[in-house]
């Protein structure tokens, strides 16, 4: 499996909580909510709901954006690299002078 | 036991094949003659103005009439000064079609001249003898370079190249081309990666919303129950 087919398919797996174990989750987590009053209640289960998802996934939001990172200062250096390249391959004449040719080694080798 | 060899310099026209002996010296000798036949006209041309200085001071017309000669000497001779043979060959092509050109467009003004080569004063009432002549000088100074010059290129080709590719610059091109295919792969990474974590974001906002629909759902059901049975 490549990659990109993996990292598309660890998306695409994202939203599958429906595990009896987050479903237990959710239940405790609404009826402990329910005695709150609203406000607290609306917050307690913004935040506990957020750790529920977070813990589902099979990669975390965290990893993800370590690697967006990594690929980012990996494309930076690629850049840089090519921009030297670039420069290198533009000092560099098209053609050389050839030294290993004489007008000596041709006239033998008319001989 | 090796042989001795001579070190000594010898010229490349000892190698010619025998056509291409006769055709070096075909070149030679008709770049010789039009350039002197430019120098010729030339001097035939300051006689007949009238001028009594050159009438007076022949040497003066000579050096004058040279001038011609030289201009087509000099105008072979440039590419000397190129450092490569890929633009001397650009050259050689680009003199060879001006004057193919030039050519053409003096048979046209030729052809036109209702008395030939010998142009009549009478007949020329809108000035063309005077573009006819600086036609056929061009014609002669030209030529006489591009006969020159295609004797040079015979004699260049029977001489060692001095010019090979340079060597590095494939290897730079493989270098870049595979950084590029890199830099290909790693922005394809990126996106994937990105719409990895935009889509995760939106799952997870998603998922909150609806805990939070249930929770006023599970509210209302739990009041619901309490303003029936009360504490009970």
């Amino acid at each position: 499996m490549t990659r990109k087919t993996a990292l598309t398919k660890q998306a695409s797996n994202q939203g599958n909580l429906a595990t009896k174990e987050v479903e237990a989750e959710i239940k405790t987590l609404l009826k402990a909510a329910a005695i709150m009053p609203d406000g607290e209640a609306e917050a307690h289960v913004r935040q506990q709901s957020g750790h529920i998802f977070d813990k589902a996934q099979p990669v975390s939001l965290e990893a993800l954006k370590l690697r967006l990172e990594a690929l980012q200062a990996q494309q930076a250096t690629i850049k840089s690299d090519l921009v030297d390249k670039r420069n290198e391959r533009k000092k560099q004449s098209r053609f050389i002078s050839d030294n290993t040719v004489t007008e000596e080694d041709n006239i033998d080798e008319e001989e | 036991m090796k042989k001795n060899k001579k070190k000594r310099y010898q010229s490349p026209h000892k190698n010619f094949r025998l056509q291409d002996k006769v055709v070096s010296v075909a070149l030679l000798v008709g770049a010789a003659v039009m350039l002197f036949a430019s120098g010729a006209n030339m001097y035939a041309q300051l006689l007949d103005s009238g001028n009594i200085a050159y009438h007076n001071n022949k040497i003066l017309a000579v050096a004058i009439s040279a001038l011609s000669a030289c201009s087509g000497l000099a105008i072979k001779a440039l590419p000397l000064t190129f450092t490569y043979q890929q633009t001397k060959n650009l050259y050689y092509k680009a003199l060879f079609s001006v004057t193919s050109i030039v050519i053409v467009i003096w048979l046209y003004f030729q052809s036109q001249s209702t008395t030939g080569f010998s142009i009549n004063d009478a007949l020329d009432p809108d000035g063309s003898k005077a573009t006819l002549a600086f036609m056929v000088l061009l014609v002669e100074v030209l030529l006489g370079s591009s006969l020159f010059c295609g004797w040079q290129i015979l004699h260049d080709s029977y001489r060692p190249r001095k010019q090979k590719d340079n060597p590095v610059l494939p290897v730079i091109d493989e270098e870049i081309a595979a950084l590029q295919d890199q830099l290909t792969d790693v922005n394809q990474d990126i996106e994937v990666t990105t719409n990895a974590i935009a889509l995760y974001e939106s799952q997870r906002e998603a998922f909150i919303n609806q805990l939070l629909d249930k929770l006023k759902l599970f509210k209302a059901r739990h009041s619901a129950i309490h303003s029936l049975f009360g504490d009970e």
